[in-house]
C-alpha cells in the first residue's frame, strides 16, 4: 500500500446525495431553455388544424342549434350541461379556434392563444361527441391547457420576436414543471391504456387486435388487415404493448431506458396508423413526444446539422442565450393587433355563416326533397333478421401444428404420417352455445376421421386434432366443420406421401387395403 | 407566493390523473360526470366481430318510406368509411339527426322515423385476395338488419330494440324454457333517459315480437 492509498483511505469520504424533495424541486422547478415544449407549441396546433379544417364547412350543422349537435353531456345525464351556440355564435367561436391554432403556431400572443385553443378544441368536442370528440381531442385539450401554462412562447415565437424589435429584456429560460406534467400525462395515458387492456380478456388471446384491425370505423388499414392473418404476432405484439404502456411513466425519463421506452412508443403509433388506421391520434402523439427533447439533445442536434450542412446553429443559440435578462410582460400594442385579428376572424366567420346555405334552404329550385326509398331496397331494411347464417357463426376454420395461447398460429395444409393437424374453428361473438362437428373427409367426400364437442357460449374457439396415421393414404383431404349439423366451412389439407422410397406398387397396395376400412371413425369430445 | 401557486397547481392536476388511472381502474365513478371523460383512458376498451351500419328512414303518412341519412345535402364522413350518424354507437342522437334532416327537406307528414341497423361479420372487410387465400371460397358478404329504434316524427322513442349483437346474447342467454317462463311472467316500466316521466311504458322480455317494427 502506498502512501497516498494511505492518506486516501484515512480521509472519509462525504457522499452529498440529495434528499428527495430537492430532487423532487429540481424536478419540477430546474430553469430550463424550453425547446421542447416550444415545438410542442408549434406541432400540436398544426396538427390540430388537420381535424379542424376537415369540419369548416359543418360548424353549423354540428355545432350550433340550427344543426343537429350531440353533446357529450346527454351520454352522462347531464343535459344542458354547458349551452349550445346559435349558428353565428358557433362559427365566430370556429373561426377563434382556427385563429388560436395558428397564433399559437406562429407564437403570437402565445398564452391567450393556447388558452382560447384548448378551451374551444374541448368545447367543440364536447358539442359534437359522435364526429368530433375523441381521446386524441381530450390529450390535446390537457396538452393545449398545459402550454399556456408554460414559457413554450419563448422560443421561435412572434412574441419573441416583436420583444427583440422594441428591444425589450426578453428571458428564454422557464421552469420545467409544465413540461413535466405534459411528461406525467402522456405515462398516465398510458397506464389509463393498459388498465383498459386489463379489463379486456380478449387483448390476452388477441380477439380484440385482430377484430379492431378489420374494423373500418378509421381510415383505410391495409396493412392491418393483412397482419390480422398472423396471430402470433399479433399476441406478440400485445404483451409487448402492454408492459411498454405499463413501464414506460417510471422508465422514460434518462438513460438508455429513455431511449428504448420513447422509440416504441413512436413504433407504436405508427403502427397504430398502418394497422387501425389512425391518422390524427399517432400524429398528436409524436407532436407530444418533443416535450422529451432537451436542450442537451437540441445542441447536439444543433452541432449534427453543422456537420452535414455546415450552418453553425449553435452560435444563434448563444446569440439568443446572451439575450437573457429579466421577462417581459404583456405588450399592449400586440395585446390590440391581437384582438384585432380576433375580433375580424369571428365576423369573418359570422359572415361566411350568414351568407352560406348549407342545407340549401335558400335554394333557387326550392328545398331539398326526401328521397323515396324504393320497394327492394325496404324489403331489405326491414327485414327483421333474426338469426345468424350458419357460415357467418364461424370467423375462420384452420389448421395447423403450434398454439400460442389458444391460438393457432402456424396455418398449413400439408402433413406427412405421424404429424398432428390441429383444427381451429374460431367462432363470432356473440354465439349461442354450439354443437360443432368436425369431419376429415377424402377426396370422394368420404368420412375418414370424425370428433365432436360442445363450445359453451363464453369460448371463441373449437380446438380438435386429427393424427394423420398410417392408416390414412396419403392424398387430398378436406376438414369440414359442421354446426348443429350443417355444414359451415371447409378447408383443404394435403396428406403427402413418405419421403422414404417406398416401392409404388407397394402405395398402390396400402391404398387399395385402406379402402376396406369404415369409412367413419367416431371419436369421442376431443377437449 | 408564486411558487406556493404553482406547487398547487401542480398537486391538483397530479391528484385529478390519479383519480381517473383509479376510477378507470376500480370502476368507481368512471362514469359520474362528463370531466370523467376527460381523465378515464379507456381508448379501444370495447370490441365486436360485426361491422356495423345504421339507416335512418322515415315513415310517410302514405305508407312511402324515405331516406332520412344520407341527408340530400351529403353526408359527412368523419374518419373512414362511416358516415357520421353511424358513429352514435347508442342511438342517443337518432332523434335529433331525424329532425334536423325533417326541417330543412320538403316531405310529406312524416309518421315514423325508424333506426335500422346494418351488421355484417368483420371477415367480408378482408380485401377479396386475402379472403380467398384464408377462406378458399369466393366472398359472399351478408349482411343483417333489425331495427334499432322507433320514433315518432317529433322524435320521442316510441320502441328501443337491442342492437344486433344485443340480440344475439339474449338470443343466447334466453333461449332457456325456464328463463323464458320466469321472464314472460314479468313486465317492468322503464323511460327513456332524457324523457319527461309522462314516457314511462310497460315493456316485456318476449323475444318473439323485439325487433318488429309493425
Amino acid at each position: 500500500m502506498t502512501q497516498h492509498d494511505d492518506v486516501a483511505s484515512s480521509t472519509p469520504v462525504i457522499h452529498t446525495t440529495p434528499s428527495v424533495w430537492s430532487r423532487i424541486e429540481t424536478f419540477f422547478f430546474a430553469e430550463e431553455r424550453p425547446v421542447g415544449l416550444s415545438l410542442v407549441r408549434i406541432i400540436l396546433p398544426l396538427v390540430l388544424l388537420i381535424p379542424t379544417l376537415h369540419r369548416v364547412f359543418q360548424v353549423r350543422e354540428f355545432y350550433s342549434l340550427s344543426g343537429s349537435p350531440t353533446p357529450i353531456w346527454n351520454n352522462y345525464g347531464q343535459p344542458d350541461f354547458l349551452p349550445i351556440p346559435t349558428a353565428h355564435v358557433a362559427a365566430g367561436l370556429y373561426a377563434l379556434l382556427i385563429l388560436a391554432l395558428v397564433s399559437s403556431i406562429l407564437g403570437w400572443r402565445t398564452r391567450l392563444s393556447l388558452l382560447i385553443a384548448g378551451v374551444l378544441t374541448a368545447y367543440f368536442g364536447m358539442v359534437d361527441l359522435i364526429s368530433t370528440m375523441t381521446k386524441y381531442t381530450v390529450v390535446a385539450t390537457h396538452a393545449l391547457l398545459l402550454l399556456s401554462l408554460s414559457d413554450s412562447g419563448r422560443l421561435w415565437s412572434v412574441d419573441r420576436w416583436l420583444a427583440m424589435k422594441r428591444g425589450h429584456s426578453w428571458s428564454e429560460t422557464g421552469p420545467a414543471w409544465p413540461r413535466r406534467l405534459l411528461q406525467i400525462l402522456i405515462g398516465v395515458v398510458y397506464l389509463g391504456a393498459a388498465t383498459t387492456k386489463m379489463h379486456t380478456p380478449a387483448f390476452f388471446t388477441g380477439d380484440q387486435l385482430r377484430l379492431w384491425m378489420l374494423s373500418n370505423v378509421n381510415s383505410a388499414n391495409p396493412v392491418g388487415e393483412y397482419l390480422s392473418q398472423y396471430p402470433g404476432l399479433i399476441l406478440t405484439m400485445a404483451y409487448v404493448t402492454i408492459v411498454w404502456e405499463i413501464l414506460f411513466l417510471f422508465m422514460v425519463w434518462k438513460g438508455t431506458a429513455r431511449t428504448v421506452m420513447l422509440s416504441l412508443g413512436a413504433f407504436f403509433h405508427v403502427m397504430t396508423f398502418f394497422t387501425l388506421g389512425l391518422l390524427v391520434f399517432p400524429l398528436v402523439y409524436f407532436s407530444i413526444y418533443l416535450a422529451w427533447y432537451e436542450q442537451p439533445d437540441h445542441v447536439a442536434l444543433c452541432a449534427r446539422w453543422q456537420a452535414w450542412f455546415g450552418r453553425d446553429f449553435r452560435e444563434q443559440v448563444r446569440a439568443s442565450g446572451s439575450l437573457v435578462t429579466t421577462r417581459t410582460s404583456w405588450g399592449i400594442p400586440s395585446f390590440l393587433s391581437w384582438a384585432g385579428c380576433a375580433g375580424c376572424a369571428i365576423g369573418l366567420g359570422m359572415w361566411i355563416d350568414h351568407t352560406s346555405d348549407p342545407f340549401g334552404d335558400q335554394r333557387t329550385e326550392g328545398r331539398f326533397a326526401l328521397k323515396p326509398i324504393s320497394e327492394e331496397r325496404l324489403a331489405e331494411l326491414l327485414r327483421n333478421d333474426q338469426q345468424v347464417h350458419v357460415t357467418d357463426k364461424v370467423f375462420a376454420l384452420d389448421i395447423g401444428s403450434v398454439m400460442f395461447n389458444d391460438n393457432l398460429v402456424d396455418r398449413k395444409n400439408q402433413f406427412r404420417h405421424g404429424e398432428l393437424a390441429m383444427v381451429q374453428c374460431s367462432l363470432m361473438p356473440p354465439h349461442e352455445d354450439l354443437y360443432l362437428e368436425v369431419h376429415l373427409r377424402n377426396e370422394e367426400e368420404q368420412i375418414m376421421r370424425r370428433m365432436w364437442q360442445v363450445v359453451a357460449r363464453e369460448n371463441l374457439r373449437g380446438h380438435f386434432s386429427f393424427q394423420m396415421e398410417e392408416s390414412l393414404p396419403p392424398g387430398a383431404y378436406s376438414v369440414v366443420i359442421k354446426i348443429n349439423g350443417a355444414d359451415a366451412g371447409r378447408r383443404s389439407l394435403e396428406l403427402l406421401p413418405e419421403t422414404s422410397a417406398t416401392p409404388p406398387d407397394a402405395a398402390v397396395s396400402n391404398r387399395s387395403e385402406r379402402t376396406t376400412l369404415p369409412v367413419a371413425t367416431v371419436v369421442s369430445p376431443s377437449q | 407566493m408564486r411558487r406556493l401557486i404553482v406547487c398547487g397547481v401542480i398537486g391538483s392536476y397530479l391528484l385529478m390523473l390519479g383519480f381517473g388511472l383509479f376510477s378507470h381502474a376500480l370502476g368507481y365513478k368512471s362514469t359520474s360526470h362528463v370531466g370523467m371523460y376527460f381523465l378515464v383512458w379507456d381508448m379501444y376498451c370495447g370490441w365486436g366481430a360485426y361491422e356495423t351500419r345504421s339507416h335512418v328512414i322515415a315513415e310517410g303518412e302514405s305508407g312511402q318510406y324515405y331516406e332520412i341519412t344520407p341527408p340530400p345535402w351529403g353526408e359527412f364522413v368523419p374518419f373512414g368509411s362511416a358516415e357520421r350518424h353511424t358513429y352514435d354507437s347508442s342511438a342517443s342522437f337518432t332523434g335529433i339527426l331525424a329532425a334536423h334532416v325533417l326541417e330543412h327537406t320538403e316531405h310529406e307528414p312524416i309518421a315514423a322515423v325508424t333506426l335500422i341497423e346494418e351488421s355484417w361479420s368483420k371477415k367480408y372487410n378482408l380485401p377479396d385476395s386475402i379472403y380467398l387465400n384464408r377462406y378458399e371460397e369466393h366472398k359472399m358478404k351478408r349482411s343483417y338488419f333489425r331495427p334499432r329504434l322507433l320514433l315518432s316524427a317529433d322524435g320521442t322513442v316510441r320502441e328501443r330494440y337491442y342492437d344486433w349483437t344485443g340480440w344475439l346474447n339474449h338470443q343466447a342467454l334466453a333461449d332457456n324454457p325456464r328463463l323464458q317462463k320466469n321472464m314472460s311472467e314479468r313486465s317492468f316500466f322503464t323511460l327513456d333517459s332524457f324523457s319527461s316521466p309522462a314516457n314511462v311504458r310497460a315493456v316485456n322480455h318476449t323475444t318473439t315480437t323485439l325487433g318488429n317494427p309493425e
